[in-house]
């Protein structure tokens, strides 16, 4: 049963929701679009300084949602990610012809799904959490819907989310069916005692398809570049960003829970998505010629990264994961919103092409040093962000002595230097002539281009000096069960 | 009885996974539907099959498993969410494109630009 | 402090310098000589404590949780590479003034050289592995920029792109490395890690860790087989070669090698993967330089040799050996350093690098051809000058080698072969450029001395060469002694800085490689012509050639795998799915479990079979649309109906009413696609799609089977327990809904509304013209909306709300609630919308189908706010039992206000949904903008 203590573990996800209402009563009885981001702003922010004081009551745990470090890391990596979205879309949607306020509803709703979903420590809050996130998603890559590639990105992305949906339910009900159980840890007590070797496998080789869609694992990453190509900048990078976070979260929880997870199979069917994963992602990156395609595929391999995590899951691995985790968001959010600021305001398919960002440097100096921070990020160079989360997944690897996973990673990152740089470089060219996509004059006057500064601040900040961040995450993540 | 009901879903199955094959929207959306029924009835069925023993207090003597049909319910809702909203983006794409395939009509831009790496080849 | 300060000097530099670009080249030559100037100053007072055999070691703490610490060390080791880099730095700064052109980014190059020299400096006075790695991979990154300096050039990008990808990737594999090194030491302080070399050298991972620290070694200081990037780096401004691929960052893997001796060296693995590395690097480079026109080229593929010399020298693992290494690393930055600057001023005087043009230039620079002309002798191993003392050391040491038998002859062999080779092209260097006849037409013409200022440096170089090859002791002696000390980490043997040894075997070999080298270089033409048979291997070719094989790799899977098709791509997650799950999947053991299989009736088989039938029927019939439909509504039925015969009348009902609404929502979708499905696909596609259907139906058939007749121990006993006392309902399932997860509907009924409103905002502004006649051709009806439906639809409201009550006043303990009841209310609705058209419902129904959802979900929100605000925890039932008439006994829970949101988003959302659809039909038949 719940109590008041409940109650207060659950107010940041209450006051996301009733942001939600708020906005969508807003909508009801008038439209203002400034207002309407306003408000969305306010209440995230409402929420992430509630997530503190959550944080310092302690944990609670119902049946269905768990409110420990791990679920709070994971709000507040989705609420400052959703942050982050929302005010660059402001923006963003200035230009946008058709209805601006319904895309903060969407977004607002997503967040909040993502929020359960980190929390839940049971499959019905699991599924329902997902689904809670997925389900705006396609409104928002569809909305802007009169660009065919939105739309294409919007159908695309449902159909094989609702394919990956059965698959996940399928898991589910296979695990069900073995252990009589449905809260996550039950099921894996369950699963311990029964024995049932191979129904529990295959239901979490079936729901780690499920979430590792989400996360566009390869072979399950087919959608992505599509989609973060055809849908609006900020709907792109909420997927690639708040989204995957919250997913990868989840399954983290899963994993880290389950010792009888812990099996050499999945250790060596995950190993081997990993391997996959980074491999094809740079590989595929490598060819790339349209900026928010590549940032897919490179995302693609930075989860392949992430997945050593899971794959040794125990130590640091909880550690590893969050910091790697706020490099990437970091990062991303940086990346993507340079791609999006200078799609900013809306007029068509954004700017994408690297044609666009040719001698970006002479007409927008500080927007190229923002992303050539974040490209250098990306490559895991010294002093930047990318570097330290870099240096702690390799030295898990290293530690756990998991070579051939070391090795990916290496040969990864050396791709991975060579088609960052490329880019890098392009944005220094000096080809007379060429005039690309251009953000407005005043963007860095705007909130949205006041976020991608900050962003580009503190990824080298966090790249010199990480300790408060690594402080953090240890006390935040060491159990205290 | 099981065999009938494994019979059943396996119907659901196969007909949902080749209709999703299918190149037009209409197809996919009833292949969705199909898939989604099959789903629900596994799920379902993990809680085992048993007649008469609808999980209402007092109704009978034994009870089916409750807890599956919990979340079958929401599985149910979900589904048709997706599937309302499927329909609608399949509907936009055929007013925009005037076809219902369900790639629209984007000319074929080739996602890989040949002219940087026939330059960097060369 | 001063030590960090020494490495943060060129940093700030590099900030600071740019600003003088404006004020011309004197001007940031100078403000960018300062730095390095004054962190000369600043390590001077230092050497009396070195010279004793002291260390200085400061340490910052940085970031403790990982090990990283700015902590410095400078020995004698750290403090030549320093003077190295700061000294050519200086003379290189000065250099590029003159070598730059007016019209060049100045500003760059002087900050992009400045943060190289800090990264290096970085790298040598690190004291901590991890530091040290960081400035390691600065320098790449440096390297990077500083060879695609004229960026507009696209051998410069690529020269640059390959050695980033070099000496980066060897960079990640000396991190991993280096992470080792840590987890078998326990500390990545320089001191602990050289303290432990035993626990090193013992422990398993050793071999793991040596290769992985080789390999960053080997790629940066360019050894065979990763030497290939360096020529290419040639790209790069002259005095970026000269400071950057001759003198020090090249130099950087050596000094790695040096720095880790005492922890590393001294092992048989280390013996072999060292020394023959530098064997094979010594000759093919030597080998190499030998056939190169280039004037860079020539020196490229030389510094490439010496470099494997010197590997080679630390490879032996004697102590002499070590000491004649580092020896050779001053001596090859002085004399090579200068030989590049000089094949630069002949590059700016003449306009071309090509030595089968330059000739005879003795006549036009003749202080410039005396300098080249010292330093080569140098490189060429002439006695009284430095090269030569290094060489013979290294002579000495390859005959000191114990290695078995005929192998023993391998080093001496090699490396009076490799001193042929150097004889011979450092002659050609000497006699092709300044001699041999006149010059072929070269772009500038005459050419002439470059600015007085441009030679100082050189001048200054050869000095010291000259000076080291004759004083040894006086010049170098202290310094050389110093670091040799640090290197070993030791006692230093006695060595001899003299000239001449006496006639022994060493000085033997040198004479012999002298003049077999000179006779070399009199019948070049037959090598030329003999190396002339095979095909010169392009390095760089090859490597763009693997990048756009790895390319082309990529660009067909993509082409394959991911064409931007949405089957193709359901087709693939489908075999992926199957791939990672295979294995489980069968080992499941697809048979009858112990429960066996219960007896069937008659109504359940004759179901079932039409569910089948029209299952498959749908799959079969599905291009023509109607039909499709038909079957598929068929199909829900019975699905609501099999749920019902296996006792969950919950689900039945509720998938009733989904599938009533689902079906509607398909029908006026059908309206605008086409009626008919066109034949696409090829014979071979349906075939394939067919068996992959076939493979997961069965799949699905066999596990379903497997999984029904398995027994099963479920916590629900809990549920059934706790539901009338903890819920204040029997009917179970309702109760964990709406009591046990509460939150569970809360976000249930959150999608349908989102859905609603996404596909509201979607087609808000969509205008679809309807086919003017169905599929078969029939025009439709005129009779918009038929009297006799018009009729009975009316009546059929109030019914139908009347149901949904009591559906939804009866669900906490009978099957049906908020959920239910909404579907059957949105359907009797929009029955309406059907029947009498949207402008008719729409005056009824006066308000915005958004303040329902909100309403309702705002209820929903609260009634859980409010019963906290009463004390009661969230969503928990408070319930009182009031007997109702009709209806029976039923309770009025708190859970009942939920319900009530849920109702109202659940109508709307619905409503809202199907009206959307329904709207486009009236934009076409009645005037626009009636809604």
């Amino acid at each position: 049963m719940l109590t008041s203590a409940h109650m207060m573990a659950l107010t940041p996800v209450i006051l996301v929701c009733a942001t939600a209402v708020t906005v969508m009563l807003g909508i009801a009885w008038r439209r203002q679009h400034a207002a309407t981001a306003l408000v969305s702003i306010l209440g995230l922010n409402l929420a992430l300084v509630s997530l503190y004081l959550v944080y310092s009551a302690g944990d609670v745990s119902t049946p269905l949602l768990v409110f420990d470090r791990l679920s709070m890391l994971g709000m507040v990596l989705v609420l400052a990610s959703t942050l982050a979205c929302l005010t660059m879309s402001h923006a963003y949607l200035e230009g946008y012809p058709g209805r601006k306020e319904e895309f903060y509803l969407l977004m607002l709703c997503a967040a909040a799904g993502g929020m359960v979903l980190v929390a839940s420590q049971h499959l019905a809050t699991l599924f329902f959490g997902l689904e809670l996130l997925s389900m705006p998603l396609y409104g928002m890559l569809a909305y802007t819907y009169r660009d065919k590639r939105s739309l294409e990105s919007g159908i695309k992305y449902l159909v094989l989310s609702a394919a990956a949906t059965a698959f996940l339910l399928f898991g589910m009900a296979l695990l069900y069916s073995q252990s009589g159980r449905l809260d996550i840890a039950g099921l894996l007590a369950g699963l311990e005692s029964s024995g049932g070797g191979a129904w529990a496998l295959a239901g979490a080789g079936l729901m780690l398809v499920g979430l590792g869609f989400k996360l566009s694992i390869v072979p399950f990453h087919l959608w992505t570049p599509d989609v973060y190509q055809g849908g609006p900048g900020p709907a792109a990078t909420f997927l690639a960003t708040a989204s995957k976070a919250a997913v990868f979260i989840v399954l983290l929880r899963i994993v880290m829970v389950a010792p009888a997870f812990h099996v050499e199979w999945l250790h060596t069917v995950l190993g081997g998505l990993a391997l996959l994963t980074m491999i094809v992602g740079n590989l595929l990156a490598l060819i790339q010629t349209n900026l928010k395609r590549l940032l897919g595929y490179s995302s693609i391999a930075h989860f392949g990264y992430l997945l050593v995590a899971l794959v040794v899951a125990d130590g640091l691995a909880v550690e590893t994961a969050g910091i790697y985790l706020i490099t990437y968001l970091m990062t991303t959010l940086g990346a993507f919103g340079v791609v999006t600021l200078l799609s900013s305001p809306y007029s068509g398919e954004d700017a994408s092409a690297l044609h666009h960002y040719r001698g970006l440097f002479w007409r927008r100096p500080y927007l190229a040093a923002v992303l050539t921070v974040c490209l250098l990020s990306l490559a895991g160079i010294p002093f930047t962000a990318g570097f330290i989360g870099k240096f702690y997944i390799v030295a898990l690897g290293v530690e756990a002595g998991r070579w051939w996973l070391v090795g990916g990673i290496i040969a990864g990152s050396v791709i991975g230097l060579y088609y960052y740089l490329r880019v890098m470089v392009t944005l220094y060219l000096v080809e007379p002539g060429m005039r690309g996509r251009d953000a407005p004059d005043n963007w860095g006057m705007k909130a949205g281009g006041v976020v991608v500064l900050g962003l580009a601040l503190l990824v080298i900040a966090f790249g010199v000096y990480p300790t408060p961040v690594i402080d953090w995450m240890s006390v935040l993540t060491s159990p205290v069960h | 009885m099981e065999i009938l009901f494994a019979l059943i879903i396996g119907s659901l199955t196969a007909s949902g996974v080749f209709l999703v094959l299918r190149a037009r929207t209409f197809p996919v959306v009833v292949g969705l539907t199909l898939l989604s029924y099959g789903v629900n009835l596994f799920l379902f069925a993990s809680g085992r099959l048993a007649t008469g023993a609808q999980p209402i207090i007092g109704s009978t003597e034994t009870y089916t498993d409750p807890l599956p049909q919990a979340l079958v319910l929401t599985a149910i809702v979900i589904g048709f969410a997706m599937t309302a909203f499927v329909v609608v983006l399949a509907l936009r794409s055929q007013a925009d494109t005037e076809d219902d395939h369900v790639n629209g009509k984007i000319e074929a831009t080739p996602p890989v630009d040949t002219e940087e790496h026939a330059e960097d080849a060369r | 402090m001063t030590l960090a300060l020494v490495v943060l000097l060129p940093f700030l530099g590099a900030i600071v310098a740019p600003l003088f670009a404006q004020a011309g080249r004197t001007a940031i030559a100078i403000a960018s000589s300062l730095p390095p100037i004054v962190a000369l100053a600043a390590l001077y007072p230092h050497w009396s404590t070195l010279a004793a055999g002291g260390v200085l070691v400061q340490t910052h703490e940085w970031l403790p949780a990982i090990g990283l610490s700015l902590s410095f060390r400078l020995d004698g080791l750290s403090l030549l590479f320093a003077l190295l880099i700061l000294v050519i730095g200086v003379l290189i700064i000065l250099y590029a003034r003159y070598y730059l052109k007016k019209h060049e980014n100045v500003g760059k190059f002087y900050s992009l050289l400045l943060l190289f020299m800090g990264s290096m400096l970085g790298i040598v006075l690190s004291s901590n592995l991890l530091l040290m790695l960081i400035f390691w991979e600065l320098t790449s990154v440096v390297s990077f920029l500083l060879i695609s300096f004229w960026n507009y050039k696209q051998d410069a990008r690529r020269g640059a792109r390959m050695a980033l990808a070099v000496t980066g990737g060897g960079g990640l594999a000396l991190l991993a490395g280096v992470l080792l090194l840590g987890q078998i030491v326990g500390s990545y302080e320089l001191d602990d890690v050289l303290a432990a070399a035993d626990t090193i050298k013992a422990s398993s991972l050793y071999p793991v860790a040596l290769t992985l620290v080789l390999l960053g070694a080997f790629t940066k200081s360019a050894q065979f087989p990763f030497h290939f990037w360096l020529p290419h780096a040639m790209q790069a401004p002259t005095p970026v070669s000269a400071y950057l691929h001759s003198a020090t960052m090249v130099k950087a893997g050596i000094f790695l090698m040096a720095r880790l001796y005492p922890a590393l060296a001294g092992t048989e693995l280390w013996f072999y993967m060292v020394s023959f590395t530098g064997m094979a690097t010594l000759l093919i480079g030597a080998y190499t330089a030998l056939f190169k026109h280039d004037l860079k080229g020539l020196l490229a593929h030389s510094t490439v040799s010496h470099l494997g010399l010197i590997t080679l020298l630390f490879g032996m693992g004697t102590k002499l050996a070590a000491i004649a290494a580092v020896f050779h690393v001053i001596n090859h930055a002085t004399f090579k350093a200068s030989l590049f600057m000089a094949a630069g001023i002949i590059d700016h005087e003449t306009g071309t690098r090509d030595m089968r043009r330059i000739n005879g230039l003795w006549q036009f620079m003749p202080h410039t051809a005396t300098l080249a002309m010292v330093a080569a002798a140098s490189m060429a191993g002439v006695p009284l000058l430095n090269g030569f003392l290094s060489k013979e050391m290294f002579f000495a040491e390859s005959l000191n080698l114990n290695l078995p038998g005929i192998w023993a002859y391998l080093p001496p062999v090699v490396a009076t072969l490799a001193g042929v080779f150097a004889v011979a092209y450092s002659a050609r260097f000497i006699h092709d450029v300044f001699f041999n006849g006149k010059p072929v037409d070269l772009p500038i013409y005459p050419p002439h001395e470059p600015p007085r200022y441009m030679k100082i440096p050189v001048e200054i170089l050869v000095f010291a060469c000259v000076m080291v090859g004759v004083f040894p002791t006086f010049a170098i002696g202290p310094l050389l002694y110093a670091a040799a000390e640090a290197t070993l980490a030791g006692p230093v043997p006695e060595y001899h800085l003299t000239i001449v040894h006496g006639f022994n075997l060493p000085l033997l070999m040198s004479f012999l490689a002298f003049f077999l080298g000179l006779l070399m270089y009199t019948q070049r033409q037959r090598f030329f012509d003999f190396h002339a048979r095979f095909r010169e291997i392009d390095e760089k070719a090859v490597f763009e050639a693997a990048v756009s094989r790895v390319v082309e790799w990529a660009r067909r899977f993509i082409e394959v795998l991911e064409n931007g098709s949405l089957q193709r791509y359901v087709l693939l997650l489908l075999l992926a799915t199957l791939a990672v799950t295979i294995v489980p999947i069968t080992s499941l053991g697809f048979n009858v479990g112990s429960l066996g299989i219960s007896p069937i009736d008659l109504p359940t088989t004759v179901g079932s079979l039409i569910l089948i039938g029209c299952a498959l029927g749908a799959a079969a019939m599905h291009r023509e649309r109607l039909y499709a439909l038909i079957l598929l509504s068929v199909v829900g039925l019975m699905v609501a109906l099999t749920f019902a015969r296996f006792s969950a009348p919950d689900l039945a009902m509720t998938q009733l009413s989904v599938e009533v609404v689902t079906i509607v929502l398909l029908m006026l979708a059908l309206y605008y696609l086409p009626s008919w499905t066109p034949r696409e696909a090829s014979l071979f596609r349906r075939w394939r799609d067919a068996i992959i259907a076939l493979v997961a139906g069965s799949g699905m058939f066999l596990i379903t089977l497997a999984m029904l007749t398995r027994p099963l121990d479920s916590i629900s006993r809990y549920f059934l327990e706790n539901s009338v006392e903890g819920g204040g309902g029997s009917n179970v399932v309702n109760v964990i809904l709406v009591d046990f997860r509460g939150f569970d509907t809360l976000g249930e009924i959150t999608v349908l509304a989102i859905a609603a409103l996404g596909i509201y905002a979607m087609l808000r502004e969509t205008k679809l013209t309807a086919p003017p006649t169905d599929g078969q051709g029939h025009p439709w009806s005129t009779d918009a909306h038929p009297t006799i439906l018009k009729q009975i639809s009316r009546p059929l409201l109030p019914l139908a709300l009347m149901v949904s009550a009591f559906i939804f006043l009866r669900g906490h303990n009978m099957p049906g609630g908020g959920f239910i009841a909404g579907l059957i209310t949105a359907v009797a609705i929009i029955l309406q919308y059907i029947a009498s058209g949207m402008t008719w419902s729409h005056q009824r129904m006066p308000f915005n189908l958004q303040t329902p959802v909100a309403l309702g979900l705002f209820i929903a929100t609260a009634t859980g706010l409010a019963s906290f605000a009463f004390g009661y925890p969230f969503l928990t039932s408070t319930f009182s039992h009031i007997h109702w008439p009709v209806v029976g006994d039923f309770e009025l829970a708190s859970a009942m206000a939920f319900d009530i949101g849920v109702y109202l988003t659940v109508v709307g959302a619905t409503l809202m949904i199907l009206a959307s659809l329904g709207r486009l039909t009236n934009q076409s038949e009645v005037k626009p903008g009636a809604y």
